[in-house]
């Protein structure tokens, strides 16, 4: 029987040389694996797509470790789009992969660990729209206006009308259903 | 400037030019929740190895500590069970179709209710685990190639068939008994070509569009629950939709994953890697055995055979997952050695295989 090969047979990764370059990414990744999870889910993943958007991130982040500059922005593009590919793929067998309705769409692990404010954010990121949504998630991270720009691919200004707006909607999502 | 805007998470609120806001804090806050409430569901330990597990190499420690090749078992009690109650804590993220760009091998642990103190139970939660190859198969199959080397026993004696699949298109080449090819057929922008190597000719038609898949009951899981078997016997094309016969394993590994059919039986080591094993529930009539990628949660074999006790031959499919890439795609074309001739389809298909070639007329 021929031997099973996980993964694709071309486009492996090289061999891991080790040392500081291992290192340095291998700190890399712990300051921000659950950083790029939680931005996911920010911008409107899953947990669980967002774990597995982040893995496939941050392989693909080792791969071209030394050519990188900017880890923290590239990880975070990289992983939207990989969601938006995702999304496109799972769209192309059944129509609608997540029902517009849902809610929070945690898994029961995590929503167990969820605070009611942890909770309350998420759902108040679900009713912006998507640019407003992706621009507060960016933001969350410590990102800025010319940052995200340059990420998005549109002005710094329109970055702060879509962030403008977004902190406009969430005061109003916050004062309709004040926290208990 | 935004750049003031940054959440600083704790106490404070981003506050870009105008005042901050209750709700900038509470996002604040509610961001901090989330992530403290990711590190006690996600173990980045796990995850590195898992990446470094693909690479096959050694781990490098914190803070410049001595290398680990094997991902942290758990976090001390006194580190759990502090919030809400929990079923289940995912220790690791995993990777999925998407993964396979980079082949990359997650590792999963689940710890279940009464675990230990301080282990992860030798446990996977069978619907996690259901729910994830579910999705990978539905995400893989637009998006991947699947190659597949099937390996069938039985008193006949032992053939092999590679088979490639994506989207509409498959090919499938199988092998005598001997070893040599005997025939190489596929569907490609809706024409089928078969190859007759012993025959030395071949034939091209276009796609009848005979849909023969079993019929699926009321809830479409009678035939997984019974255990319809996941390879269709016979040439790849008989039985088999307009799609492909990897499409057809995949539809009816969902189905069987989906209805419950299989059940979570520990992990097994398959060329390198510690899969997750998955076999049909007691009491049904096919026996069913299914390793998955970790870090995909792909199948990467399958093995098939009658229940015990039943004759009938065993079925064997190991499975890669390959990217579309340009090279890969072309293995999807059969190609028409020089000197064959062309034949009718039915011609061909009879010399083949002559009781159920006549199912493969042309239907219209």
């Amino acid at each position: 029987m021929v031997a099973v090969t996980v993964g694709p047979e071309a486009g492996a990764l090289p061999a891991g040389s080790g040392g500081l370059r291992d290192v340095e990414f291998a700190t890399f990744f712990r300051a921000e694996h659950k950083k790029l999870i939680r931005f996911m889910i920010a911008s409107g993943a899953s947990d669980d797509e967002a774990a597995e958007i982040a893995q496939v991130t941050f392989v693909k982040a080792f791969e071209d470790w030394d050519v990188i500059r900017a880890p923290r922005a590239w990880i975070r593009r990289v992983a939207v789009n990989e969601l938006t590919a995702a999304r496109r793929a799972a769209r192309r067998e059944t129509p609608q992969a997540t029902p517009p309705e849902a809610p929070v769409p945690v898994s029961a692990a995590l929503a167990a660990e969820l605070s009611e404010e942890a909770r309350r954010v998420l759902a108040a990121l679900q009713t912006l729209p998507p640019r407003q949504r992706q621009v507060m998630a960016w933001i969350i991270d410590g990102f800025g206006a010319a940052e995200i720009a340059r990420e998005l691919g549109i002005s710094p200004e329109s970055v702060r009308q879509s962030h403008a707006k977004a902190r406009k909607n969430l005061g109003r999502f916050y004062g309709r259903r004040p926290q208990r | 400037m935004i750049r003031r805007l940054r959440c600083v998470l704790g106490e404070r609120a981003f506050s870009g030019g105008t005042r901050s806001t209750a709700a900038d804090a509470a996002v604040c806050r509610g961001m901090a929740d989330v992530l403290a409430a990711l590190d006690n569901v996600i173990d980045d330990e796990a995850a590195l190895a898992a990446i470094y597990a693909g690479i096959g190499s050694s781990m490098p420690g914190e803070a410049g500590g001595a290398a680990v090749t094997r991902p942290r078992a758990g976090r001390p009690a006194a580190f759990r069970g502090l919030l809400a109650p929990r079923r289940h804590v995912l220790r690791s993220a995993a990777g999925v179709a998407v993964a396979l760009a980079a082949g990359a091998v997650a590792l999963v642990a689940v710890e279940l209710p009464g675990a230990g103190q301080g282990t992860v139970a030798g446990a996977v939660d069978t619907a996690y685990v259901v729910k994830r190859v579910d999705s990978a198969l539905r995400v893989a199959g637009p998006g991947a190639i699947a190659q597949m080397i099937v390996t069938t026993r039985g008193a006949g004696g032992t053939t092999t068939a590679q088979e490639w699949s994506y989207g509409d298109q498959w090919r499938s080449i199988t092998n005598s008994p001997a070893g040599q090819p005997a025939y190489d057929e596929g569907l490609s922008r809706g024409i089928y070509t078969v190859v007759s190597y012993p025959a030395r000719d071949w034939a091209r038609q276009r796609e009848s569009g005979r849909v023969a898949a079993p019929a699926l009951g009321p809830s479409g899981c009678e035939p997984a629950i019974a255990g319809f078997p996941l390879f269709p016997s016979g040439l790849p094309v008989i039985d088999v939709p307009a799609g492909s016969l990897t499409t057809a394993v995949a539809r009816n590994l969902r189905a069987a994953i989906s209805c419950g059919a299989l059940a979570w039986a520990g992990r097994q080591r398959v060329d390198g890697i510690e899969a997750i094993k998955l076999t049909s529930r007691a009491g049904s009539p096919i026996a069913e055995t299914i390793w998955v990628s970790p870090g995909t949660y792909l199948p990467v074999r399958v093995v098939m055979r009658a229940a015990s006790g039943q004759p009938g031959p065993l079925q064997a499919a190991d499975i890669t997952w390959l990217e579309p890439t340009a090279q890969n795609l072309a293995r999807l074309t059969v190609p028409v050695p020089a000197g064959f001739r062309q034949v009718r389809l039915g011609q061909i298909l009879h010399h083949l295989l002559p009781g159920p070639a006549k199912r493969l007329e042309p239907t219209s």
